[in-house]
C-alpha cells in the first residue's frame, strides 16, 4: 500500500505545471476567459506539440502513452490550479472510454485527437435509463437519422466531433461519434459563470455519417457509465487543485492584510477556520486519490466510489471556497483576484456530470458493492 | 406574552398586501424571478410609485415627508414587500443620508434635501469604505481640507478613494466620511459631507464583482470642491454620525420573508423540475431552512417588541444580521440542485438558454453574488465579536 507517484508521474506533473506558469497565469486565463470560446487553441497545441501531453492517458494503439485514472487526476489538478479552460475533460477523460475499441472510425479520431487534431465532445445528457433524454436514432441500418436536443454541453462550441448517447428505435443506447459539420444541427452558446461555454444542440434528423455508430465488444450502457465515472474522479482532481489553491491564497492574504493594525491572520477565529479549510483540502486529497485508484474496480464498487468521492470534494470545495471569499472580504468578491474565479469555478463543477443530489443517489444504488 | 398583532397593524399589513398587488410593475417581478439585473430607471419606477402613496420614507417621521411609522409598522411593511418578492427598494438617501440630517443637519440643509429623498427624486449613494478602511473604517484617509475661498466663503478640498460603493455609478448625490483632522485619534477626525456626484474631479468607476451584477464601484475625488454647507453636524463630528446611523438603523436585516418567498419558488421549481427522489431531497433541505427561518422571525419579533418596550435589543440585532445572511446564502445554493448547469449561464450579457431556463434564474450568478451578505453591512465576524463582547462579557 502506498501513494507515491512515480517518476514519470512526477515528470508529467512538473512539465505540465511549468509550461502552465509560462503560458496560463491568471492574466492569461482572464484574457481567454473574456475571449468569444474560452479556450486558446496555441495552448492546446502546446500540450500537443511542446509537451507530447495528449497522449498520456490515451492507449497505445492510438499513438498515446497508455496512462490511466492516476494520470488523469495529475493532470486535472494542475490544469485546476491554473483555472484552465482547454478541454481536457471531455475530450480525453471522456472520450477514451467511449471511443477505444469501438471500431475504425473511432480508434481514428482517437488517434487524431491524440496528436492534437481533433476535439470530440461527449453529448450525454444523463445516466442511461434514467429517462431524461429524448436523443433518438431511427431509419434502416446505413440510413440512420438522429434527433432531439441535448442543453448546457459544455465546451461543446470548440468541438470539431461530437459523440452522441442516443436511444435506437428498441430503446437501447448507443453512441454515435461524427462531425459537427454534419448538416442539421443547430447550436447556441451561452457563457457560464466560469468563463466556459454551455451550448444547446438541437439535431434535427440528422443524417449521420457511415461508421458512426461506435462498435466493439462493450456496450454503450458501459461505456457511458466508465466515461461518466472517468469524467467524475477527473473533477474531483481539478476541484483539488483549485482548493489548494485557494488556501494558499488566503492564508497568504491574512498574513498581509491590515485591519485594526495587524494583519488580520493574527485573529484567532480566522486561523481556526482556515484550519478548517486545511482539513477539508486533505480530504479531498484523500477522496481524489481513493477515487483514481477505484477505477480499475468492478463497475458497481467503481460507481459507489467516484460518486462518494464527488459528493465529499464538493462539500470541502464549497467550505474551502466560501471561506476564501469570506477571509478575503470585499476583496473576495472582486474579479480582480483570482480566487473569485477558483470559487466560480468549483461552484459549476460540483453541478457538472450531475447535482450532488443526483451523486448521493447514485452512491446509496451502489454503495453496498464499494 | 401575546403573539397578535394588533387590528391596527393586521389592517395596514393588508393594505400594504393589497397595494403591491394592484402596484408592482409586472415586468420586474418576471426580472427577479429571472434572476436579471434591474435598470436605474426600473429601480426609480417602483421607488416612485411608492413615493407617490408616501410609503417611500417609511422609517422617517411624518414631518419630513415619512410615514411616521413605529418599528413594528416599518416591520410589517417590509415583509408585505418581501413576502411577494418585489425588489428592494434600495435608497440610502432614506435610510441612512436621511436621519443623519433629520438628527445633525441645520433647518437648510433638511429643507434643500430630505424633500427629494421621500419623493424618490435623488440617488444616494455612501462613501465610507476604502481600500485600507473596511472592517476598520476609522482608519479612513480621504482628505477634506477647509479653506477659505475668493468669494470670502468655506470650502472642503477632497482628496481620496472609496471602495464598494453601492450604485454610485447611479447616484446624484452621496453621503461621505472624510478625514479633517489627521493629528486626532482616528474616530475624533472624520467629517459627514454631502457631495454632489456631478462636482468635477469625481470618477467612478465599476468594480466587477462575483455573480456578474454590477453593484459597487471605486469612487475617486480628485480636488472635489465642496461648500462648508454641504456639511453636517460640527467638523469632526462625523463618526457621531456614523455611530448614531448604526444604533438606527435596525430595520429588517433579517430579510425572512424574502427568503422565505425565495424558499417557496425552489421547491415549486423542484417538484415540477425534478424527478420525485430528488424532488423529495429538495424538500427535506427546505424544510430545515423553514424551520431555520421561523426561529429568525421569531427572534425578529422579540427584538421589535424590546425596541418598543424602550429595550435596547443589542446583540439580537447582530445575530439577526449574522443569521438572516448565512440562511439567505444556504438557501440561494439550495437552489443550484434544482437548476443544475442550466442555473450556470451567466446573466451578463442578458442571455437565457430556453423557456425553461429562465425559471433556472441564473441561480449560479446569484449564489455567487450572495456571498457578500455575510461580509458587507458589519461582517459576520465582526458581528460575532460584538456578540463576544456585549453579550458574553469578553
Amino acid at each position: 500500500m502506498n501513494f507515491e507517484f512515480n517518476e514519470e508521474q512526477a515528470m508529467l506533473r512538473e512539465s505540465l505545471a511549468a509550461y502552465l506558469a509560462d503560458h496560463y497565469d491568471f492574466e492569461a486565463r482572464r484574457k481567454a476567459a473574456a475571449g468569444l470560446t474560452g479556450w486558446r487553441p496555441e495552448i492546446w497545441a502546446g500540450f500537443a506539440d511542446r509537451l507530447g501531453l495528449l497522449g498520456a492517458t490515451l492507449p497505445l494503439a492510438c499513438g498515446g502513452f497508455g496512462g490511466g485514472a492516476v494520470e488523469n487526476m495529475i493532470v486535472m489538478e494542475e490544469l485546476g490550479k491554473a483555472l484552465s479552460l482547454e478541454p481536457w475533460l471531455e475530450t480525453i477523460v471522456l472520450a477514451r472510454p467511449l471511443l477505444e475499441d469501438g471500431g475504425s472510425i473511432a480508434e481514428r479520431l482517437l488517434a487524431e485527437i491524440a496528436a492534437g487534431g481533433a476535439i470530440a465532445v461527449p453529448v450525454l445528457p444523463g445516466r442511461p435509463g434514467t429517462g431524461r433524454s429524448d436523443l433518438q436514432i431511427t431509419g434502416p441500418g446505413g440510413n440512420e437519422t438522429l434527433s432531439g436536443s441535448a442543453r448546457t454541453v459544455r465546451q461543446a462550441a470548440i468541438a470539431s466531433h461530437y459523440i452522441v448517447a442516443a436511444s435506437d428505435d428498441d430503446g437501447d443506447p448507443v453512441l454515435l461519434a461524427f462531425p459537427v459539420g454534419t448538416v442539421g444541427i443547430e447550436r447556441h452558446d451561452y457563457r457560464a459563470v466560469d468563463g466556459s461555454w454551455l451550448s444547446d444542440l438541437l439535431f434535427d434528423r440528422v443524417a449521420l455519417p457511415a461508421g458512426a455508430r461506435v462498435g466493439g465488444q462493450v456496450a454503450a450502457s458501459a461505456r457511458i457509465d466508465a466515461a461518466l465515472d472517468a469524467g467524475l474522479a477527473a473533477l474531483c482532481a481539478e476541484s483539488l487543485g483549485i482548493q489548494r489553491r485557494l488556501l494558499e491564497q488566503t492564508v497568504a492574504y491574512a498574513k498581509e492584510r491590515k485591519q485594526f493594525g495587524r494583519p488580520i491572520g493574527e485573529f484567532q477565529a480566522l486561523q481556526h477556520r482556515m484550519a478548517d479549510m486545511f482539513m477539508r483540502v486533505e480530504e479531498s486529497v484523500s477522496m481524489t486519490y481513493m477515487a483514481a485508484l477505484r477505477m480499475t474496480d468492478t463497475p458497481r464498487a467503481r460507481a459507489a466510489a467516484v460518486a462518494m468521492a464527488k459528493v465529499a470534494v464538493d462539500e470541502a470545495a464549497r467550505f474551502v471556497g466560501q471561506s476564501a471569499i469570506q477571509i478575503h472580504g470585499g476583496m473576495g468578491m472582486t474579479r480582480e483576484l483570482p480566487v473569485a474565479d477558483g470559487f466560480a469555478r468549483l461552484t459549476v463543477i460540483a453541478l457538472q456530470l450531475g447535482t450532488t443530489t443526483e451523486q448521493l443517489r447514485r452512491y446509496d444504488a451502489h454503495r453496498l458493492a464499494a | 406574552m401575546d403573539l397578535n398583532f394588533t387590528p391596527g397593524q393586521l389592517a395596514l399589513r393588508d393594505a400594504v398586501r393589497a397595494f403591491v398587488k394592484a402596484e408592482y410593475p409586472a415586468a420586474l417581478l418576471a426580472k427577479s424571478r429571472n434572476g436579471e439585473e434591474i435598470t436605474r430607471d426600473e429601480h426609480m419606477e417602483w421607488m416612485g410609485i411608492l413615493a407617490r402613496k408616501g410609503w417611500l420614507a417609511s422609517s422617517w417621521p411624518k414631518e419630513f415627508g415619512g410615514t411616521g411609522w413605529d418599528d413594528a409598522e416599518r416591520y410589517i411593511f417590509k415583509e408585505e414587500l418581501g413576502r411577494a418578492g418585489t425588489i428592494v427598494p434600495f435608497s440610502m438617501g432614506i435610510s441612512m443620508c436621511g436621519p443623519v440630517i433629520m438628527k445633525f443637519g441645520t433647518e437648510e440643509q433638511k429643507t434643500r434635501f430630505l424633500p427629494p429623498m421621500a419623493r424618490a427624486e435623488s440617488w444616494w449613494c455612501q462613501g465610507y469604505s476604502e481600500p485600507g478602511a473596511g472592517s476598520d473604517l476609522a482608519g479612513l484617509r480621504t482628505r477634506a481640507e477647509r479653506f477659505k475661498g475668493d468669494d470670502g466663503r468655506h470650502y472642503y478640498r477632497v482628496n481620496g478613494q472609496k471602495t464598494w460603493t453601492t450604485y454610485a455609478q447611479h447616484a446624484d448625490w452621496g453621503f461621505f466620511l472624510v478625514r479633517t483632522d489627521p493629528d486626532a485619534k482616528p474616530q475624533r477626525g472624520i467629517s459627514f459631507l454631502l457631495i454632489d456626484m456631478a462636482s468635477p474631479g469625481i470618477t467612478v468607476r465599476p468594480i466587477e464583482t462575483l455573480g456578474s451584477a454590477h453593484e459597487v464601484n471605486e469612487v475617486w475625488l480628485d480636488d472635489v470642491i465642496v461648500p462648508e454647507e454641504n456639511r453636517v453636524h460640527a467638523e469632526n463630528e462625523g463618526w457621531t454620525c456614523a455611530k448614531y446611523l448604526l444604533e438606527h438603523e435596525r430595520s429588517n436585516i433579517a430579510e425572512v420573508a424574502r427568503s422565505k418567498h425565495q424558499l417557496a419558488e425552489i421547491v415549486r421549481r423542484a417538484a415540477t423540475g425534478l424527478a420525485p427522489a430528488e424532488a423529495a431531497s429538495v424538500h427535506m433541505d427546505a424544510l430545515r431552512f423553514e424551520i431555520g427561518l421561523a426561529a429568525l422571525e421569531f427572534t425578529e419579533l422579540r427584538a421589535l417588541s424590546d425596541i418598543g418596550a424602550g429595550r435596547d435589543p443589542g446583540p439580537l440585532m447582530s445575530m439577526l444580521k449574522t443569521r438572516g445572511s448565512e440562511l439567505q446564502q444556504e438557501i440561494s445554493e439550495l437552489a443550484l440542485q434544482v437548476s443544475g448547469m442550466a442555473g450556470c449561464i451567466t446573466r451578463a450579457t442578458g442571455q437565457q438558454s430556453n423557456a425553461e431556463s429562465a425559471a433556472d434564474g441564473h441561480a449560479a450568478d446569484h449564489y455567487l453574488n450572495m456571498r457578500k451578505v455575510s461580509i458587507y453591512g458589519g461582517s459576520n465576524e465582526i458581528q460575532r465579536g460584538i456578540i463576544a463582547k456585549h453579550a458574553l462579557g469578553f
